[in-house]
């Protein structure tokens, strides 16, 4: 498996730009800049990238439009760079089918670990059964989950919850993927019942309280299973 | 939130003001007749007076003024012998009603002047606060924003010189710190800033969700890691805190002011506390340190934009607890200080909200 990958950057800003096409290209990887959204899908359609950075404030359209036109035709990962603050504006572009966001000012450290979370092939791309994360291990095909070689009893809520996370391990999830996937499309807006279980959760997997949060929160968006990347 | 009054509903207003004055003459005219029996038509014009008098304390100066003119009249026409009538058949009484009419118009005029007057004083006394903040800001807020922008140009300058002659690699990441830590301050002012805006302008909504106080306490605590590298936190919750309907994202924020704050007044080392309880209907927070305390006096200044404790550590703008305090009062909450019984000081966010029981929740499988 190489490292260097093929990034598109889709950003109006031309220092951002000149930034991330020096840390990612520290980084090993192969920058293609564009300033507009039209230019980007161009840009996309010509270098087939492995993963593209998507500002969400273009001059020419919305990022959740260029996102829009991208997913007709290809599921190459989508990063969103956005500032703070915009909540609603991530979630709609990860409802829109972007994979993650990074907020600006942005780590590069964190950018990184992002951009190799998407990189890595889902679980349903290895057929792997098991899941396993630090302590953590998920076992698919007998529906167990295992914590420090223990086996921690869930419910299948709780259960089928995990699963969700797992499957999307390192990625944010936002609240209604979740509640749909797990409750179902009539769930969408029963936040509490999400709070409840991801709590339950909580309880049952991070016992060790001076470790970091298994299930990190990213407030007024959603849920992230945390792994090292 | 401290805000103008608009200007469109003042005609409005004082139309409502003559709607008084004519029905507060009225009432008390209605009072008089019982008591006309008793008292007798010149006490009669005394009562009138008070009235007068309480008219000008509340309303504007025309309404009092037709207050006056109008309770002149009724005494006149009412109590005044013949009754009835406006005309006035002993001489005393028309000297009484001639004394009573300029007083009244006297005491009508003189007290609307004295509560304009004491409304042009309060007005001098906005403005001049309103001038020694934008002194404070532009003072503190050049200083806040240039000390890391200078040091982010030298340390660059630095950088770029010394790549071109000898590689000292130690040197190199020394000089990418300094431009680290100045470009997270100078964010950190920025944010800040943005925040107070965002609050004077009366634009910040809570958006209530049920939210885990427990994970809003941690990631409060993971956002002031830095600041919170030399100081071991302790977290106090009940197992069965119920989940409480807030806006997550407002209140971590404020939490977060809290906990920076007791770092930076803290000596290093020196343990921070954060506990969250429940009753009936309201979420208490409390952030306590170990630092020096508040000293007697201070509790409500502290949280005036551009305040800053003696103890406070270089660097900062005074504006986190004002903020917090700003987010909770957006919220419909209070943010109070105090100082703990063995020493230290101890913050308290106390906020009405919605609450569920977790375990109350049916399973929908």
């Amino acid at each position: 498996m190489k490292t260097g990958r093929t990034v598109v950057i889709i950003d109006d800003e031309k220092q951002i730009r000149r930034l991330l096409r020096l840390a990612l290209e520290a980084a090993g990887h192969q920058v293609h800049e564009a300033e507009t959204g039209e230019a980007g899908l161009l840009e996309i359609v010509q270098r087939r990238p492995d993963v593209v950075l998507l500002d969400l404030g273009l001059p020419d359209m919305e990022g959740v439009e260029v996102l829009r036109r991208l997913r007709e035709w290809s599921n190459v990962p989508v990063l969103i760079l956005s500032v703070r603050d915009e909540a609603a504006e991530k979630v709609e572009a990860l409802d829109a089918g972007a994979d993650d966001y990074v907020s600006k000012p942005f780590d590069t450290a964190e950018l990184l670990a992002r951009m190799r979370v998407l990189q890595r092939r889902t679980l349903a791309e290895t057929g792997d059964a098991v899941f396993t994360e630090g302590a953590l291990s998920v076992d698919f095909a007998a529906r167990q989950v295992h914590l420090d070689g223990r086996e921690v009893k869930l419910t299948p809520t709780e259960y089928s919850l995990l699963r969700v996370l797992v499957q999307h391990a390192g990625k944010v999830v936002t609240h209604r993927q979740l509640l749909r996937t797990v409750w179902g499309e009539k769930a969408e807006s029963q936040a509490q019942y999400l709070r409840v279980y991801v709590t339950h959760l909580r309880k049952k997997l991070e016992t060790d309280r001076d470790q970091p949060p298994l299930i990190k929160t990213e407030v007024g968006i959603g849920y992230r299973l945390s792994i090292d990347a | 939130m401290k805000r103008e009054p608009s200007p469109s509903p003042a005609r409005g207003l004082r139309q409502n003001e003559f709607i008084t004055a004519i029905a507060g003459v009225g009432a008390l005219t209605a009072i008089c007749w019982f008591l006309a029996s008793l008292i007798g038509h010149e006490a009669i014009a005394l009562v009138y007076l008070l009235g007068v008098l309480l008219a000008g304390m509340v309303l504007e100066r025309w309404p009092v003024l037709i207050a006056a003119a109008l309770s002149a009249l009724s005494w006149n026409f009412l109590f005044i012998p013949p009754h009835f009538t406006f005309r006035i058949a002993k001489l005393e009484d028309g000297l009484m009603f001639a004394t009573y009419f300029i007083v009244a118009l006297a005491v009508g005029s003189l007290t609307t002047r004295l509560r304009a007057r004491e409304q042009l004083a309060s007005q001098v006394r906005v403005a001049e606060e309103s001038e020694r903040l934008r002194k404070a800001l532009l003072d503190c807020v050049s200083h806040e924003l240039k000390t890391p922008v200078a040091a982010i140009g030298a340390a660059s300058e630095a950088l770029a010189l010394s790549t071109s002659g000898a590689n000292d690699g130690a040197l190199t990441r020394q000089l990418a710190t300094e431009i680290k830590d100045g470009s997270h301050r100078l964010n950190r002012v920025v944010n800040n800033l943005l925040d107070m805006t965002r609050l004077e302008s009366g634009v910040v909504e809570p958006k209530r969700e049920w939210c885990d106080v427990r994970d809003l306490l941690e990631s409060a605590i993971d956002s002031e890691r830095e600041a919170l590298s030399s100081h071991p936190v302790n977290v106090r919750t009940p197992d069965d805190l119920p989940l409480v309907s807030l806006d997550h994202a407002l209140v971590e924020q404020a939490v977060a002011k809290l906990i920076g704050n007791a770092a930076a007044y803290s000596p290093t080392g020196a343990p921070i506390e954060i506990a969250a309880r429940t009753d009936a209907d309201k979420l208490h927070i409390t952030v306590s340190d170990r630092g020096p305390g508040i000293r007697p006096g201070d509790e409500a200044l502290l949280f005036e934009k551009f305040y800053r404790g003696d103890a406070a550590k270089a660097g900062g703008l005074g504006l986190g607890l004002s903020i917090a305090r700003g987010f909770i009062e957006a919220h419909g909450g209070k943010l109070t200080a105090g100082n703990l019984a063995d020493g230290g000081a101890c913050f308290t966010i106390t906020l009405p909200a919605r609450m569920t029981d977790a375990r109350a929740v049916e399973p929908i499988t």
